[in-house]
């Protein structure tokens, strides 16, 4: 039996062993006993439901954690006169006093009232009493108002801050794409509100889809994540819609560079509504500018929508609709050439929250996202297409039960139905005949997965805490099962610091066929049976500590194997199956990070340090021996603040410093050559794939916001500085054998770029 | 005390990620060869050369290498080849002229050189013809008419079991002259169909052929595909595996870094491949 599948098993029978000894095990404890106490935690103003609030029971050590509805839930509470303690960041501490019946139970709805710049700093000290089942290893959350001044242009983007955090790379400063301790982006599972996105991104992958306006909270689990999240090798990113303000209507107006974008939100019913939209004006810039008609500008544009309504049906019911839809379209018209190029995610879900009693959380969500992408064209008459598309339509339902103060016990299925589909047309016409139809290929695979996961989250004492789960999956098309344990463990060394260990493993059953630099035609595809799935093993230690109030300071250690993942098999032309589009190898990726954050008061931001290594092999590429891949960099240092000087201004700076990306290099050139050619071209042979490293990059941006008031509305105009000293970085390095002489060019990324753009509320 | 380990750590780390300079020096010569045998036609302009460093002006007459032993073999014959010099580097043939390869035949290649020996393996693919080849004349409609779709343009062939994927092209045969092909005869020069297509001084700039892709056995006649006015033959391949693989590599003039998928051939890089190959010419007459 394989070691993993003994594994497997070992760890199931270990969850089943706990399980039923539970009474038994929790003997250190407290006898349970006293009351509970449960409920939500929501903005005073917006009523927006709060996620990740901390709530603690004054002089115990009793406390939790507010989850993604914004909902908590406290047993054992002793009996008698208590104050509950609530906060959360950028908003006042609450204290309420309650009186707790042995055996009863109260449910709160708390109101928590934003900070003042001056009072953030004392809004979340001592919060000491937290929720130590919550193991949280290689998590981190990043306060929205610290992602949108991360700003390039105007815009402030989700990935672009989530790409200051180390360990999260790029394959260059212009892709959006996050490459997590050694995986790629398509081996990261990103969820919005749910539903599975398959291409968060705008302008070919240069910025991400996500409107940080619409957004409420941004969650990334960098590895080791526990087994209610599937289906991915790598890294989960789950995003959190906002609900809306169920208070009043109000909106947001901005002008950015690139785009503009607008939003607004109220209430409806018992519930509130929220909808923003983004539109870029390239397509209008551009029209406005004559062009010769020989050499014409190619037309693009792209726009999201993010939508969401929320209803109270009751104080235990919560149901909630959102949708997010996403379009990039180029299209060029010239002499003897047109083509157009779309691509696009329409995602909805419909979210249903319970709460059974006191302690028993569920939440249903139906799904739908489909991504796709087109390119069709002519060229002198000769007519081709290019489209493919992923259907993905979802079922996942899972119940949180909070046991008691020491076990939260959660459990779900999810299943999906995919609809793959491609279609390839080089026969020249859209209407072929009968001897051009071997150049049309059309491909439309049905498929379904279903999973089931069970974790726990058990304190075994006061300083150990447990994560154990597994997660089971079938999937059809291959016929495989696959069985992910996962376990997690946590040890308050000292007060203030704390070690936590993960080990897990994570399977994965789509593919993506895409370019490391450009978000063009990427292509989901299944593993069929030509492949096996994909297979990572995460093996993570992590010393956590607080070494002064309001600031963390975490180290991660890590190390990933990596199983059958993939590389694009370059210039495959005729892909009837799936290994006909990969190729397939192994890889592995360690390393180490520093992330010191402080993430209230007026200084907030962060310092971050990775240093880490992949390495990858594969029999057909590189000659078969082992090379790093492109995005691998030794070093990766960042720096963000954000700095509230006044309650009109607030100064922010990043800064990032790398090691170089890599390239290949060239050990000679020949001369290559087809029939009735006189000379030939020259083709370099090269040297190790990605062996060399360009120049370190780096770069500094500021931003400057200045709040003031426009028709009596509250305005802000906001000052970008990117790239400030305008450090040019290589974007890529090539040899030129276009002519006589070989010449090593350098093509490089943008120079400085001061930009200015305003936001009105109202 | 956090922040002052922290920077200096990190200090320490960052002066060591050092970029690497430029590799010029680190040539390792490999032998490129490139041996496509066509169906019925003799086996002859086989070139072999070394690969030379990355920076230099390559010159095939330099790199030409003139003293191997090439053998083509079948299962029930060996064909030695010769070396027949000229001033662009020289070439290889069958010492047997009157030898035609064969189709549905496996041939073995064996270069021996310095030491060292190279081998291939190809099996031709079967003989085929146009079904409607292209007309004699064509008549370019001008730029803003190329999109439109002419059915008379339309050219087909006989279908090659097992390829699936064939390599059409258009060679000009005369890039010189135009007016003298017509009735009556002029003295109008040929001339580009486009100007701006490529740099000067480039290398795909001066070849008189250009290429395609398809996986069918009917495609119209593209215009873009024509370089030149006048004289042209339009060509189709009929590849198998390697001869398409060094296509895909090539054909293009696009991809400058070889990717060792491409070449068919053991103990260096290169190919060795086979194709049947049917031509028509074509008169591409100026817009009037």
């Amino acid at each position: 039996m394989p070691l993993a599948l003994r594994l497997s098993f070992l760890t199931l029978a270990s969850i089943l062993l706990f399980a039923a000894n539970e009474p038994l095990s929790a003997s250190p404890l407290p006898p349970p006993a006293g009351g509970v106490i449960s409920g939500v935690i929501e903005d005073s103003t917006t009523k927006e439901t709060l996620v990740g609030a901390t709530i603690s029971v004054k002089g115990t050590r009793l406390g939790t954690y507010t989850n993604k509805g914004g909902y908590f839930s406290l047993s054992n509470v002793p009996a008698g006169d208590r104050i509950i303690v609530v906060s959360s960041i950028g908003y006042l501490r609450k204290e309420i006093p309650i009186k707790v019946v042995e055996g009863g139970s109260q449910k709160l709805r708390v109101e928590m009232v934003q900070a003042s710049i001056d009072a953030q700093e004392v809004a979340v000290i001592a919060d000491r009493e937290e929720d130590k089942r919550q193991i949280n290893i290689s998590q981190v959350n990043i306060p929205m108002q610290q992602i949108q001044s991360m700003r390039i242009g105007g815009e402030s983007d989700i990935f672009r801050a989530l790409q200051m955090l180390p360990g999260v790379l790029t394959s260059s400063q212009i892709s959006s794409g996050l490459y997590i301790r050694g995986g790629s982006p398509d081996q990261n599972l990103v969820l919005l509100d749910g539903m599975t996105v398959y291409n968060p991104t705008h302008l070919f992958g240069f910025i991400s889809a996500f409107n940080s306006d619409a957004v409420k909270d941004v969650d990334l689990i960098k590895g080791g994540f526990p087994a209610e999240f599937g289906g991915r090798m790598s890294a989960v990113l789950n995003i959190t819609q906002k609900d809306g303000n169920r208070d009043r209507v109000e909106g947001l107006i901005g002008l950015g560079l690139i785009s503009s974008r607008a939003s607004i939100q109220g209430p409806l019913g018992s519930g509130s509504w929220f909808i923003g939209a983004r539109r870029t004006y390239l397509d209008l810039v551009l029209g406005l500018i004559p062009d010769d008609p020989a050499s014409p500008f190619p037309n693009f544009n792209f726009y999201d929508i993010n939508a969401k309504i929320t209803q109270n049906l009751s104080d235990d019911d919560k149901i909630s609709l959102s949708g997010f839809f996403t379009n990039d379209a180029l299209s060029l018209e010239q002499p003897g050439l047109l083509f157009n190029i779309g691509i696009g995610n329409r995602a909805g879900a419909l979210r249903w929250s319970h709460i059974y009693g006191d302690d028993l959380f569920s939440v249903v969500t139906v799904s739908g996202s489909r991504y796709q992408n087109g390119f069709d064209g002519n060229n002198s008459g000769f007519e081709f297409s290019i489209a493919n598309s992923i259907f993905d339509y979802s079922l996942k339902s899972e119940f949180e039960w909070f046991a008691s103060d020491a076990i939260t016990v959660k459990t779900g299925y999810e299943g999906t139905l995919y609809n793959f589909t491609y279609e390839q047309n080089f026969s020249g016409t859209n209407e072929p005949n009968a001897s051009q139809a071997d150049a049309v290929f059309k491909l439309d695979i049905w498929d379904n997965i279903h999973a089931v996961f069970g974790q726990f989250n058990w304190q075994v004492t006061d300083l150990l805490s447990m994560q154990a789960g597994i997660r089971g999956s079938y999937w059809s098309l291959s016929s495989t099962t696959t069985v992910d344990p996962r376990m997690a463990l946590r040890y308050q060394l000292f007060d203030g610091v704390a070690i936590k260990a993960a080990w897990g493993i994570y399977h994965q059953y789509l593919r993506l066929a895409a370019a490391p630099d450009f978000s063009f035609f990427d292509t989901w595809l299944p593993t069929d049976m030509t492949v096996p799935a994909g297979r990572s093993d995460h093996y993570i230690f992590a010393v956590e500590t607080k070494p002064f109030d309001n600031i963390t300071l975490n180290v991660d250690l890590y190390y990933k194997v990596l199983r059958n993942i993939n590389e694009l098999r370059s210039g495959a032309t005729r892909t009837r199956n799936v290994d006909e589009v990969f190729f397939v190898g192994n890889g592995e990726a360690y390393g180490a990070e520093i992330f010191l954050q402080k993430s209230s008061g007026r200084l907030t931001g962060w310092i971050g340090y990775a240093l880490g290594w992949v390495n990858a092999r594969f029999d057909s590429v590189n000659r078969g021996n082992e090379f790093r891949p492109k995005y691998d960099r030794r070093h990766d240092f960042k720096v963000t603040a954000l700095y509230a000087l006044s309650e009109r201004w607030d100064l922010g700076a990043s800064f990032i410093f790398q090691t170089g990306q890599s390239y290949t290099g060239a050990t000679s050139q020949l001369n290559g050559s087809m029939p009735d050619w006189d000379n030939g071209i020259i083709v370099t042979i090269p040297s190790q794939r990605w062996g060399l490293r360009l120049p370190a990059s780096h770069q500094l941006n500021l931003n400057v916001n200045y709040k003031t008031t426009l028709f009596e509305l509250p305005f802000m105009i906001m000052l970008d500085v990117y790239n400030v000293y305008s450090r040019r970085d290589i974007w890529f390095r090539f040899y030129d054998t276009s002519k006589e002489v070989p010449t090593v060019t350098d093509v490089r990324l943008l120079p400085i770029l001061p930009t200015i753009s305003f936001e009105l509320k109202f | 005390m956090y922040l002052r380990l922290i920077s200096g750590i990190v200090l320490c780390l960052l002066l060591l990620s050092c970029e690497d300079p430029v590799p010029t020096g680190d040539y390792v010569p490999e032998i490129v060869v490139n041996a496509l045998l066509f169906v019925e036609q003799p086996i002859s302009n086989i070139t072999l050369h070394r690969s030379q460093p990355i920076l230099d002006t390559f010159k095939l007459a330099t790199a030409s290498i003139r003293n191997a032993v090439i053998t083509i073999e079948t299962d029930s014959l060996t064909l030695p080849l010769e070396f027949v010099d000229d001033t662009t580097g020289g070439f290889y043939r069958a010492i047997d002229t009157s030898y035609k390869v064969r189709p549905l035949t496996t041939y073995r290649l064996r270069v021996q050189v310095d030491g060292k020996t190279v081998t291939g393996t190809t099996t031709t693919p079967i003989a085929f013809s146009f079904i409607d080849p292209p007309k004699d004349t064509l008549n370019y409609p001008g730029k803003e008419k190329e999109t439109q779709l002419y059915d008379s343009l339309y050219v087909r062939w006989t279908p090659v079991a097992p390829a699936q994927e064939y390599v059409p092209g258009i060679v000009n045969l005369d890039t010189t002259n135009y007016g003298i092909y017509l009735t009556p005869p002029t003295d109008e020069a040929n001339e580009r169909l486009r100007d701006d297509e490529f740099d000067e001084g480039t290398r795909l700039n001066g070849e008189r052929a250009r290429y395609a892709f398809a996986q069918t056995t009917s495609i119209p006649t593209v215009w873009r595909v024509f370089k030149w006015y006048g004289r042209n033959e339009l060509v189709i391949y009929a590849g198998e595996k390697n001869f398409v693989n060094w296509f895909r590599q090539v054909g293009f003039g696009s991809r400058s870094s070889l990717n060792f998928n491409f070449t068919s051939v053991e103990g260096g890089v290169g190919v060795f491949g086979a194709a049947s190959v049917i031509r028509h010419s074509v008169f591409l007459k100026k817009k009037q």
